[in-house]
Formats: C-alpha cells, sequence, structure tokens
C-alpha cells in the first residue's frame, strides 16, 4: 500500500479500513510512490526469497522511501 | 512498631538513548535554530464522555502556544499533523530489560493509553504512555521496596520562555522514551527516599541504553502524612534535593492538620463564596500594588473569613494558610493577595485596616483577605481564597505541586480525576512473544555489584571505589579509560575526588563529555603533561576549551627527565649549605619548592624519585671534595 502525494506516506494504523488491509497481508511501505514501489517490488521478487519480501519492501534501501517529514512552513 | 512519620513512593522517569518513541527522530536536544508556529489548546469530552477537572482548570488560563521544530529532532509527529508511526523497538527491549532485572511481571500486550496534558507541553494534547510491567520490588540497606508499575511514556515538550498569555516550548524533548519507575508507598523517611532513587537510577543505567546528565531523570513524590493527604510533587530534577522536598512537606502537612484542629475547636463553619467590594474603603490608599491596580480601573474586592485569624500567619510564622491561599489565588492571574494576618503592611495603615474590619462586620479571631486587580480576575482569585479556606477545614487538600530551587513546593493544579486517562487508537497494542522474552532474558545486564566486582578484577581499583564509581554511572568512562590508557586509578581519584571539588567551586564539570576527558587522559598518557595538572586542566576545559587549549593556555608543557633534573640540580645548589647539613633527610623539606615549580609537568612520584637520586649524587660530590 503506497500514496500518490507527493509529500505523503501511508499510516494504516489510524482506521478501520487500513486495520483491515493490514489484517488481510497489504504490506504498507511509507511514502515510496507508487511507480517506485512497483518496480523495487519486481526487483525483491527476482532477489529474495519470498518469505524475505515483505522485508525488504519495508527496509530503505537507496533513499526510496523513508518516513520522516519535517515541517515545511 | 511506631507509626510511620510519612508514607511516600516515588515516580523515576528517565529518558531513554534510542530514538523518539513514535518516530525515527534523534533523541537529542539542540540549540540550533527552529521553524515555529503558533498553536492554542482546548479542552473537549474525552473519549469516555468526560472533561477532566485539571484540564478545565488550565483551559481557563486561555494561553497560547509557540513551538520551536528543529530539524533532525522534530518532525511531522511532533507536529501532531501526522499520527504516531511504530513505537520504537529499541525503546521497548529497553523497558523489558528493566522489568525482567526487577522481577516483575510482564503484560502479555502493551496498550499505549492517552494521559491528558494540556498545558501546551504536548501538541496532542495529550501524553502517550502504557503500562509494560507490574510488581516486583529492590533491596534498599536491607529494606525491602515494591514496585508498584513500570511503564514506557513519551516525555513532553521542553519549556523555553512564558510570556503573558503565552508559553514557547521546544520540540525536540518531545516524544523521548520515558521509563516510568513508580514504587509502593513504602518509603519511610527523606534520607530513604533518595537511597531508592539512587539504586533505582544505578539499575536503569546498567541497561546501558538510558541517558545522562541533567534533566534527563526526573522524580515525582508522591508524600502523605498520617492524617494527611496524597500530595504530588512533581519533576524533581536535582537528587540531593529529594529529602529536602520531604521534610518541607512533612512539616507542611503537619502544618495543615494543625490549622484545621484549631478551626474546628473554634467552631469555623464552610463559608459561603461572598465577595464584597472595597474599593471605597480603600479608595485614598497608599499601598503601590493599590493605587497601580486603581489608576488601571480595578477594583478592591474582599472576602471574610470568620474564625480565621491567626491561621493566615501565625505562631511566628509558622502557621502559613495565607501562603496557601495566595498560591491558589495567583493561578487566576493576579499578582497576590493580602490577607489581615500581614496588615497592617505594604502600605495599607492601620487606619485602613480598622476601616475594612467595620466594614466587613469582622470581629476578633476574624479574618479578611482583599485583592487589587481587574474585578474579573480579583473575584476569581478571591473565590479560590475562600474555597482554600474550606479545604482547611478538611486538612491536607489533594494536589500536585511544583518543586522551588530552595527546597519548598508550590501549588500547581489539583490532582488529575479518572478522566484523564483514555485509550491511544492510533497505535496497535503490541503483543509481548515468549521469543522476545526468552532473547531478554539471555541477554540481561550486568547488575551494579557485578559491575564494580569486574572494575575491581580487572582494573586493579580499590572496591569502595568501584562502588562508587558504578553509584555514580561512570563504570563505562571508566573502563573505556583503564582499557585505551591504563589509567584506572588516576581516573577513580579524578571521577570521585576532582570532579566533586571542582564542583564545589562552581565549575561545570557536567557540561564536560565523556569524549573531551578520554580526550584528556590520552594527553596525560602521551606524557604531556603530569596527573597534578589534571584539576587545573578541567577548570580550564570546563570554560570550553579542548585539551590542547587548556593545556597550552596553563603554559603546561611535560619536561623530560634531563630538564627536570637540570631544575633540580639548581635548586640543590642554591640551597647547598641546608642539603649539606641534613644530608638525605632534606627531601622532605625540598619536595615542597620542587613541586611548586614542577606541578602539572612532572609526576610527583617521579619528581620524588629525582629528587632523591640528584640529593645522593650531590652529597656524593661534596664527599670527594
Amino acid at each position: 500500500m503506497t500514496s500518490q502525494c507527493l509529500h505523503g506516506q501511508t499510516n494504516l494504523n489510524v482506521y478501520a479500513t487500513g486495520r483491515d488491509l493490514l489484517k488481510a497481508g497489504v504490506i504498507p511501505v511509507a511514502d515510496m510512490l507508487p511507480e517506485t514501489a512497483y518496480v523495487k517490488l519486481m526487483w525483491a521478487l527476482a532477489n529474495h526469497d519470498d518469505s524475505e519480501v515483505e522485508k525488504v519492501m519495508r527496509t530503505p534501501l537507496c533513499g526510496e522511501m523513508g518516513d520522516r517529514r519535517e515541517i515545511d512552513v | 512498631m511506631s507509626k510511620p512519620q510519612v508514607v511516600c513512593g516515588i515516580e523515576i522517569h528517565q529518558q531513554l538513548s534510542t530514538k523518539k518513541l513514535f518516530c525515527s527522530c534523534d533523541s537529542e536536544l539542540v540549540e540550533s535554530d527552529a521553524k515555529t508556529y503558533y498553536r492554542r489548546l482546548r479542552p473537549t469530552t474525552s473519549e469516555m464522555g468526560e472533561i477532566d477537572r485539571a484540564a478545565l482548570m488550565e483551559a481557563s488560563k486561555k494561553m497560547g502556544f509557540r513551538y520551536q521544530s528543529p530539524k533532525g529532532v522534530s518532525c511531522l509527529v511532533e507536529m501532531d499533523d501526522e499520527p504516531p508511526h511504530d513505537a520504537d523497538a529499541d525503546a521497548i527491549d529497553t523497558v523489558l530489560t528493566f522489568a525482567s532485572m526487577m522481577g516483575s511481571t510482564i503484560v502479555d500486550e502493551i496498550h499505549f493509553m492517552r494521559k491528558l496534558v494540556i498545558d501546551g507541553s504536548n501538541t496532542s494534547g495529550f501524553q502517550r504512555t502504557a503500562l509494560v510491567a507490574m510488581g516486583g520490588e529492590l533491596q534498599v540497606n536491607g529494606r525491602s521496596i515494591s514496585i508498584q508499575s513500570i511503564c514506557l511514556e513519551e516525555d513532553a515538550a521542553r519549556k523555553v520562555e512564558t510570556k503573558e498569555g503565552e508559553v514557547t516550548y521546544r520540540l525536540d524533548r518531545l516524544g523521548i522514551p520515558l521509563i516510568e519507575v513508580a514504587t509502593g508507598p513504602d518509603i519511610r523517611s527523606p534520607e530513604e527516599a533518595m537511597e531508592v532513587a539512587l539504586r533505582i537510577g544505578t539499575l536503569l543505567r546498567a541497561t546501558k541504553r538510558v541517558k545522562r546528565g541533567i534533566g534527563t531523570i526526573r522524580e515525582d513524590l508522591n508524600i502523605s502524612v498520617p492524617g494527611g493527604a496524597r500530595i504530588e510533587v512533581k519533576g524533581v530534577q536535582e537528587l540531593r534535593l529529594l529529602p529536602l522536598y520531604l521534610e518541607t512537606e512533612i512539616v507542611r502537612q503537619n502544618m495543615l492538620i494543625e490549622i484545621k484542629d484549631l478551626l474546628l475547636s473554634r467552631g469555623v463553619e464552610p463559608l459561603p463564596m461572598e465577595v464584597l467590594d472595597v474599593t471605597k474603603v480603600m479608595q485614598g490608599s497608599g499601598s503601590k500594588v493599590i493605587k497601580s491596580a486603581l489608576k488601571e480601573r480595578g477594583k478592591v474586592l474582599a472576602v471574610r473569613l470568620p474564625g480565621f485569624a491567626g491561621t493566615l500567619n501565625g505562631d511566628g510564622g509558622r502557621l502559613r494558610l495565607g501562603a496557601e491561599m495566595a498560591q491558589r489565588a495567583r493561578v487566576h492571574g493576579v499578582k497576590g493577595i493580602f490577607h489581615s494576618d500581614e496588615l497592617p503592611a505594604y502600605g495599607i495603615e492601620a487606619a485602613e485596616v480598622e476601616a475594612l474590619k467595620t466594614h466587613l462586620a469582622l470581629h476578633d479571631g476574624d479574618a479578611f483577605a482583599i485583592c487589587a486587580a481587574p474585578a474579573v480576575k480579583a473575584k476569581a482569585a478571591l473565590e479560590a481564597v475562600v474555597s482554600r479556606a474550606n479545604e482547611a477545614l478538611l486538612g491536607v487538600p489533594e494536589e500536585t505541586r511544583d518543586p522551588m530551587p530552595d527546597g519548598s513546593s508550590r501549588y500547581s493544579r489539583p490532582l488529575p480525576g479518572a478522566a484523564r486517562m483514555y485509550p491511544e487508537t492510533d497505535v496497535p497494542p503490541i503483543r509481548v512473544d515468549e521469543e522476545r522474552l526468552r532473547r531478554i532474558r539471555e541477554n540481561l545486564p550486568e547488575l551494579p555489584e557485578e559491575i564494580a566486582q569486574r572494575l575491581v578484577r580487572e582494573h586493579g581499583i580499590n572496591a569502595q571505589q568501584a562502588q562508587q564509581i558504578v553509584r555514580q554511572g561512570y563504570d563505562l568512562l571508566l573502563a573505556r579509560i583503564a582499557v585505551d590508557y591504563d589509567l584506572a586509578s588516576v581516573a577513580a581519584t579524578l571521577l570521585l575526588n576532582t570532579f566533586p571539588e571542582l564542583e564545589k567551586d562552581g565549575v561545570p564539570v557536567q557540561d564536560l563529555s565523556e569524549e573531551r576527558i578520554l580526550a584528556a587522559m590520552g594527553r596525560l598518557k602521551e606524557g604531556r603533561f603530569a596527573k597534578e595538572a589534571l584539576p587545573a586542566l578541567f577548570r580550564e576545559m570546563a570554560k570550553g576549551m579542548d585539551v590542547d587549549q587548556a593545556a597550552e593556555s596553563l603554559g603546561l608543557e611535560a619536561l623530560d627527565q634531563d630538564q627536570a633534573a637540570d631544575i633540580i640540580r639548581s635548586m640543590i645548589a642554591s640551597r647547598s649549605d641546608f642539603v649539606k647539613e641534613k644530608g638525605m633527610s632534606a627531601i622532605g623539606p625540598l619536595m615542597g619548592p620542587v613541586m611548586q615549580e614542577l606541578r602539572g609537568k612532572l609526576d610527583g612520584k617521579a619528581a620524588s624519585d629525582l629528587l632523591k637520586k640528584e640529593i645522593s649524587s650531590f652529597l656524593k660530590d661534596e664527599e670527594k671534595n
């Protein structure tokens, strides 16, 4: 699960729908853009064991994702 | 057993040295420039359907808040613009480790709760806190002190400035994980409170995941004397003042009980909430406070306190209900009140006091309080005075109090009600599985006693020093100095004797980081200067110099043996008659001048050896001639 917002990120803990998605096995990937997530998933599936894919997707490898946003006012 | 003089429990809040609890910001305090924004907070009914009384009181102050958000140590989570992220796993592990060390029962699931805090120190209006373990105990001087609970919390923002109607907070501290350890009400004396706090502090440091230094550990004291009530003195930072806060609170509660008995024996009844306007009576008063209040179109209001004479400030200043009333009044934005036990004074004449008494229809044994301020504020302040007077008939009111630097405390707010806590819905419960607990139990840190024994065994310092080193939290530093430079005993003397002496002289040794202390020890090992130079050197370094600058500004330069021998030879030559007469026993008297010349440049032992050698060769030469 990701967001198309340039400066937004997913947090599936806040609303019931999100928690249902988590229960269904959806992997939240913070602020990664959908296109990046798509490419990273192809790479992860090709290079890692299936059991490790979730961990790889949730770990920042080269600046493709992050979870810190500072204020911009 | 005799009745306890006091019943006390403490809560210790210790910052952890992990990332922040609900985001990946660094847990550091910084002084760098920061973006700021302005907000207000307003109380609403909680998810439980009630409004908290402490929250309402805060809201009545109508404050605005300005927040500084420095880079790297605050983000949108601190701003409350973004929901909390997953709780930091290292912080949870640290609390689980401590709970295991204390033999506490760890919960199956960690549930974060929201605790209402609307003094603005939390942007969200609440502090997140989670119970992690219950029970357990620790031994202090042969007595068993029970642990009530161990929680994981987030620290609040740091107050930078308070102005009329506005408080500025810095967000670097907000969200730093805190472990909160609460003892049972088992402490029986002021000294024991400090011993318990020291012991918990030492055990916390044994986890090696806690922060060091002033402000990183804070204590709350829950105190009651028999017949008194639970008073919470919140946020004591200086451990050495802990016993003093307890002592003054014991005196205060006993004083309030005495006042209650006195008032009841006089048959004093609860007072009506009746505030009277006495502006006309005080119109021509010479009192500066009253003149300036009237000039700004304020009023002088008064309340009758029948039967209260001598309790507001009586028995030679020992009975001080007036001070309690004034603290309550000030919460409503007035500078203070005047009460009849302290008048005439402050520019209010005896005749004015008599006029007031007549106007208020008071008799002997009755008291009054007046307040000069804008009418709305003065009325609220005096109503607080009447409330406080009525509470005096019941004894000690439950309160949260702020510690003052002189060991006293000041009214802060009523103890919060039960509506204050409700579940945090944005952080899912965290299951503590068996696997995680096994990993924690298999990697428990050394206990303080074990660390002390290791220091003795591996680095050769004596047992008493080792205990002190551990108690004061210097064990990691000492081990590094011992391993890197083989200077364990020099370091022990430095940390246990030299630093406290410097501190007594007002040198801020607490500002010296471990890295800078290590750097100095490195230079000592290289022979850049002798260990006798260390006190002066750290005195300079505490001003902000690095070790080389400090050594240079002191003119420290290590001498090699030849240079030192030259100096000593010339000193012997200039006292040749004395040395000839005394022979080898001239060493003692000469040691003083020699050290004066060589202090900090040559080690004391080396100087003594060298002096001995040079005197002996001088005497041999003399014999030959």
